[in-house]
């Protein structure tokens, strides 16, 4: 028999949803307290009915900054629920005595549990998932390019509240040749940033094929194409196709 | 090389900082515009007309809109709160009468689709600075910087001027991304606060290059030699190379003899691509050259083949 050392002393709080959660708060700073464009009686009502006949009211909601941009006045809310979360954890103890803590292994809890939740002050309507992973933004909603939302994400300190999953996705193209050196460039920053997880997805010819018959499901999906990168839905049929033709040949 | 660019005290003017300038784009994580990872900042405006222009809401000197029909869902939202009546819908989606708008932004505002969109926003040298600071620490891991592309940053010298001393000051790297098309006294003056220039060269016969780009090309050639004896900064020398334009071996043989003796680090060979097409017509205007096939790999490499034959350090694509 082996000794064991190790003894699990803690029990974990899964954490999922919370840039959801920090993008409604900045929601609600910014168009109710700031703005003083509605009551927060009249939100949570629009909330209730799922928004439904208010669509003003999310769009404003849905234009009110967001985790991911580079932005402190959404960024700094993620932080700040992360922080309270743990503090509030903190304060528990399990029936043997050890610690508990927030643990953001929800895996994709925040796709399934989206299901099951209402609308939120985010604009998010209900059903619709939450934000990817932990600490992804929400999907579609950073606008300023990989190295804002590392700088976004490293904003939420992953030793105060724990394992924060982060997805990320790249045209194959961005990992080849002279783009390879800049990638590799990129993952050394985003170690030097104290950022504890990240994980990659390559973009696949069935998306691409998708975003063109539904491109308003993709607002931001960037292509790398010659010398620069853009938004895929943006770009002529014919240059859509011609991406889809050599995308498999760059894996 | 690098110059201290800090002023004796006192010499530098109290409100330079807030100088402004027209810039329609700054692109972070730009890993095509110089060495490592940097911020690309467009300027607008451009003394060339080149026609294969892949960006060409930076030719114009003045903000314009740009409507993104396939973004557009008919809803007419942009239709009422247009005062001037610019915006109406047509059968083919949605029209702006350029003569007739004010840019007063309300459309923008009320789309729901982010369908239109504002080209050129005028913006002050500290809130350009403070936008490229925030990857500093990606310069730093990748030997990257700041740089300033278009249009032709130095159409707007001043402003141009002062963002370089600025980013100096803050201790990034700087690459300009230049036309050549400027007076060599403007190109002087911004030198030593640039560590790389992106010197394009469309054309080296005249009379081509005044089809291809609406000037003749008298003025750049000379600010590129002076830039290259003024010694200051390196210098990389870009070439777009454009289908039936300047894709000859017997062309490319002769630039390649020409650029030898010049003391350029590198050049770059930009392939044609048609990539902005769509942007012209967000802009209302005609695409120039169609019918053009973007060049194969094996003739590019060919090309490449052609200047390291003469010795010459060359890349494509960066």
């Amino acid at each position: 028999m082996r000794d064991w050392n190790y003894m699990p002393d803690y029990r974990d709080v899964t954490l999922f949803g919370l840039n959801t959660v920090a993008d409604s708060l900045t929601a609600v700073k910014k168009v109710v307290f700031e703005d003083k464009k509605v009551t927060m009686k009249q939100l949570v009502e629009a909330l209730k009915n799922n928004w439904k006949g208010q669509e003003e009211l999310r769009q404003m909601c849905l234009r009110a900054p967001k985790f991911g941009n580079d932005d402190d006045f959404a960024d700094l809310t993620s932080r700040e629920v992360a922080r309270r979360l743990e503090e509030e954890t903190a304060k528990c103890k399990t029936n043997w005595g050890g610690s508990v803590h927030i643990d953001g292994t929800a895996a994709t809890a925040w796709w399934s549990f989206g299901r099951v939740c209402g609308a939120t002050a985010d604009g998010r309507m209900l059903g619709d998932p939450f934000n990817d992973g932990t600490i992804s933004p929400m999907a579609g909603r950073d606008k300023k390019g990989p190295t804002a939302v590392l700088r976004s994400v490293a904003k939420v300190d992953p030793l105060i509240s724990w394992n924060h999953l982060f997805n990320q996705s790249f045209m194959p193209q961005f990992l080849v040749g002279h783009n390879a050196e800049s990638f590799a460039q990129y993952l050394k920053t985003f170690a030097d940033m104290g950022i504890h997880h990240i994980q990659f997805s390559t973009v696949n010819r069935e998306t691409l094929e998708d975003a063109q018959e539904h491109p308003e499901k993709y607002p931001t999906l960037m292509v790398r194409v010659a010398g620069f990168a853009a938004y895929f839905i943006d770009l002529d049929r014919n240059i859509q196709d011609s991406i889809i033709a050599r995308t498999p040949q760059c894996f | 090389m690098l110059l201290d660019s800090r002023e004796p005290a006192g010499s530098a003017d109290k409100g330079s900082t807030e100088t402004k300038g027209l810039v329609f784009n700054i692109q972070r994580y730009s890993i095509h515009d110089g060495p490592g990872i940097r911020s690309t900042v467009f300027f607008k405006g451009c003394p060339l007309r080149c026609k294969w222009c892949s960006n060409p809401e930076s030719l114009n000197p003045l903000a314009e809109l740009m409507v993104r029909e396939v973004r557009c869902n008919g809803c007419g939202r942009c239709i009422k709160v247009c005062a001037p009546g610019a915006l109406s819908l047509a059968a083919s989606g949605l029209r702006l009468d350029r003569g007739k708008c004010d840019l007063c932004l309300k459309c923008i505002e009320a789309c729901w689709e982010d369908a239109i969109e504002l080209a050129g926003r005028q913006m002050s040298v500290e809130e350009v600075v403070e936008e490229c600071s925030k990857d500093e620490l990606f310069y730093r891991n990748s030997g990257g910087g700041v740089t300033l592309s278009g249009g032709e940053p130095l159409l707007q010298a001043d402003f141009a001027l002062e963002l370089l001393r600025n980013l100096k000051e803050r201790g990034f790297s700087t690459a300009l991304d230049t036309c050549g098309h400027i007076p060599w006294e403007t190109l002087e003056k911004a030198l030593p606060y640039i560590d790389l220039v992106l010197f394009d060269v469309k054309h080296i016969d005249s009379q081509e290059h005044h089809d291809g780009t609406g000037t003749d090309n008298k003025l750049i050639l000379s600010n590129l030699e002076k830039a290259v004896a003024a010694g200051k900064s390196r210098i990389w020398i870009r070439v777009p190379v454009i289908p039936s334009y300047n894709d000859s071996d017997r062309y490319m043989q002769s630039l390649a003899g020409r650029l030898q003796g010049m003391k350029a680090e590198k050049v770059s060979l930009l392939g044609y691509h048609e990539w902005g097409r769509a942007k012209y017509q967000s802009l209302g205007r005609a695409y120039q050259l169609s019918g053009r096939t973007p060049l194969t790999s094996e003739r590019m490499c060919q090309i490449i083949g052609i200047f390291k034959a003469k010795g010459l350090d060359v890349t494509e694509g960066y």
